[in-house]
């Protein structure tokens, strides 16, 4: 079996097991109401980790995207709030978070910044750029008649959720973009050596630039859904994706040795049912978060595997 | 050693003097002596968490953990207050029960490689998870405070000079100390310059790592318990404002002394600014977020600034 093959076949198990725990603890889990919304859950996660999973690519750490997704909703419930509609509301806060973007994508891709200080910066400065709109205070108004909220409530053909049409719709235009393009290609190129990439002809500060957007148009898109499930404007409500998407985004990696679509969509899955498994069960939201972490340094120790065997070997010699 | 005020690397210092003289002059309130030596006092927690962060980032690594592990620390203390152990114990028991996040940190970086950027985070995350179960998310009051602990934390010597300031100017210039004049620090910064020819020279990376990530780790543990005594509670999710202040303070020290380089009394000179401008900010009534678009930008220039500049001395491939 390859590398790949062995590790996948060890994850599929652990989600066994998961699966089947969660199973015998609540005769709620394997229903398909459940599983439509653990579904739901899982786009504002999934979504947020496939923007992260471009940044990845191309050997980049973003610390921004979630305090950019935090704008974004901010900008869009702001414009509903003056009486926009709800599509235009969406497409003008992308607008103003690409264009955010574009400047991280700048300060890492062509002025070489170091990308995790640059981005920690940038993002606290677009997190306070974000009070703006309302000094940090619940945007309602008109919230529930603009018709924001079929974003999260809506249902193509009346039974499958917008954000789950959504999830797909992203999931699929990214594999294409990146395991199916010659634009994919370069993507891995720049991130596994950006000097021999920028040799061959690719230009590398536009590949860094477009996946900082990609990532916070993504996390935007995923914060725009939480928010109008929650029916208000509310500032905090994307700072919580830092961590499922990072996490998502290793789980991938452990498994495929690099960053993937489909290895993010698994993770963000596991790591997504884990939750839904947990609420069913009534656990504390803290105990989730402590399971996402381990998970987080779980996957990463199962990633670099090679690694773990010369330590328990060195440990038996000496 | 003489001290010339006019070199560049003392640019921040004359910032510094700028800024108060600024709110000085547009604030009464400000310029009282008993506000500016309060800005000394409220410097010194963030000042303390931060020395071993300076010392992360200067051999080139990073560590988000310690507001979040401050806070673990923080609730562990109103615990063990509140199960009736003495506070001369707690004191020890609290910032100890920080270093094994620290030593985490450190094993996850040393032997799985891990970035120690997510290392830190995932410890972040749990530090806060593992503070949350405690009280089931809630703060947890102190259940009697210490006279001893409220001196050191609001201590004046004659009315005046806050004492945690004092202490936490000691412990810099000892570590000042330790950074110029011993080979750990030597080793430290060739860490930071060039991980492989330090790893070639012999320098043994890990421990050293490991050590400053159990520095950091206790430092904040003991912020931690005076966060619990000033706050009267000991609160699972403080981090927030300390997570920046601390980074920006870090790199805006990177500006002065050792230019380019996190050093540790940089790291200090940095949380004054930080702290007088989060002062000035709330005396003259102007709304907090713009302090936090402030600091993210501020942190953002600095950054720009000793990279632009380590380029321009060694000529670098065109992009």
């Amino acid at each position: 079996m390859s590398e790949v093959n062995k590790s996948l076949v060890a994850f599929l198990t652990f989600l066994a097991a998961i699966l089947l725990m969660f199973t015998l603890q609540s005769e709620y889990f394997l229903t398909v109401s459940n599983f439509l919304q653990a579904f739901k859950h899982l786009s504002i996660t999934a979504i947020a980790a496939l923007g992260l999973c471009f940044v990845v690519a191309v050997g980049k750490a973003d610390m921004s995207f979630h305090f950019f997704s935090c704008f974004a909703a901010m900008a869009m419930s702001y414009f509903i709030s003056i009486g926009y509609g709800p599509v235009f509301s969406v497409l003008a806060s992308l607008l103003l978070i690409a264009s955010l973007g574009l400047l991280n994508g700048i300060l890492v891709g062509r002025f070489g910044l170091p990308d995790m200080v640059t981005t920690i910066g940038t993002g606290t400065a677009v997190f306070g750029l974000a009070y703006l709109f309302s000094g940090g205070r619940y945007i309602y108004r008109n919230f529930i008649d603009s018709g924001i909220m079929q974003l999260n409530d809506g249902k193509l053909f009346g039974t499958i959720p917008i954000p789950v049409v959504v999830m797909v719709a992203l999931y699929f235009l990214s594999w294409l973009l990146l395991h199916k393009s010659k634009y994919g290609r370069n993507f891995y190129a720049v991130g596994n050596k950006p000097l021999a990439a920028r040799f061959s002809g690719i230009k590398v500060a536009r590949y860094l630039a477009i996946a900082f957007v990609i990532s916070a148009l993504f996390a935007s898109i995923a914060n725009m859904v939480q928010v109008s499930a929650q029916g208000k404007g509310e500032i905090r409500a994307g700072v919580t994706l830092l961590m499922p998407a990072w996490a998502a985004v290793f789980v991938g990696i452990s498994i495929f040795k690099k960053p993937t679509v489909y290895g993010t969509f698994i993770g963000a899955f596991m790591i997504s049912i884990m939750q839904n498994g947990f609420t069913l069960l009534s656990v504390p939201f803290y105990y989730m978060d402590f399971v996402v972490a381990l998970s987080l340094i779980g996957s990463i120790i199962l990633a670099n595997f090679d690694v773990i065997t010369t330590w328990i070997n060195k440990k038996r010699r000496g | 050693m003489r001290i010339n005020l006019f070199k560049r690397d003392n640019v921040l210092v004359w910032a510094l003097l700028v800024l108060v003289l600024f709110f000085s002059f547009i604030s009464p309130d400000f310029r009282r002596l008993d506000n500016l030596f309060e800005i000394l006092r409220s410097c010194s927690l963030i000042a303390l968490m931060i020395l071993g962060v300076t010392w992360l980032v200067a051999s080139g690594e990073i560590d988000v953990s310690f507001p979040n592990i401050a806070a673990f620390a923080s609730i562990v203390t109103a615990y063990c207050i509140k199960i009736g152990i003495p506070w001369g114990a707690t004191v020890v028991i609290a910032p100890i029960s920080a270093i094994p996040l620290g030593l985490l940190s450190a094993f996850l970086i040393n032997t799985f490689r891990f970035p120690a950027l997510i290392a830190t985070i995932a410890v972040a995350s749990v530090a806060t998870s593992l503070a949350s179960m405690v009280n089931g998310g809630q703060p947890l009051y102190l259940a009697h405070s210490s006279d001893v602990v409220e001196y050191f934390v609001y201590g004046k010597i004659g009315g005046l000079v806050p004492v945690l300031f004092l202490l936490v100017l000691a412990l810099f210039f000892f570590a000042k100390w330790i950074q110029d004049n011993t080979t750990v620090g030597q080793h430290l910064y060739a860490l930071g310059e060039n991980r492989k020819a330090s790893l070639e020279a012999g320098i043994n990376e890990k421990r050293i790592i490991l050590s400053i990530f159990v520095l950091s780790a206790l430092l904040a543990g003991i912020s931690g318990v005076l966060l619990a005594a000033s706050f009267s509670s000991g609160q699972p999710r403080i981090g927030g404002s300390f997570f920046i202040d601390g980074l920006t303070a870090v790199f805006l020290g990177s500006l002065m002394v050792k230019f380019g380089k996190p050093n540790v009394m940089g790291s200090l000179i940095g949380a004054i600014i930080i702290a007088t401008l989060s002062n000035g900010i709330t005396i003259l009534g102007i709304p907090f977020y713009v302090g936090t678009i402030t600091k993210g930008l501020l942190m953002a220039f600095c950054v720009g600034i000793t990279m632009l500049n380590r380029k321009n001395k060694a000529p670098q491939l065109p992009t």
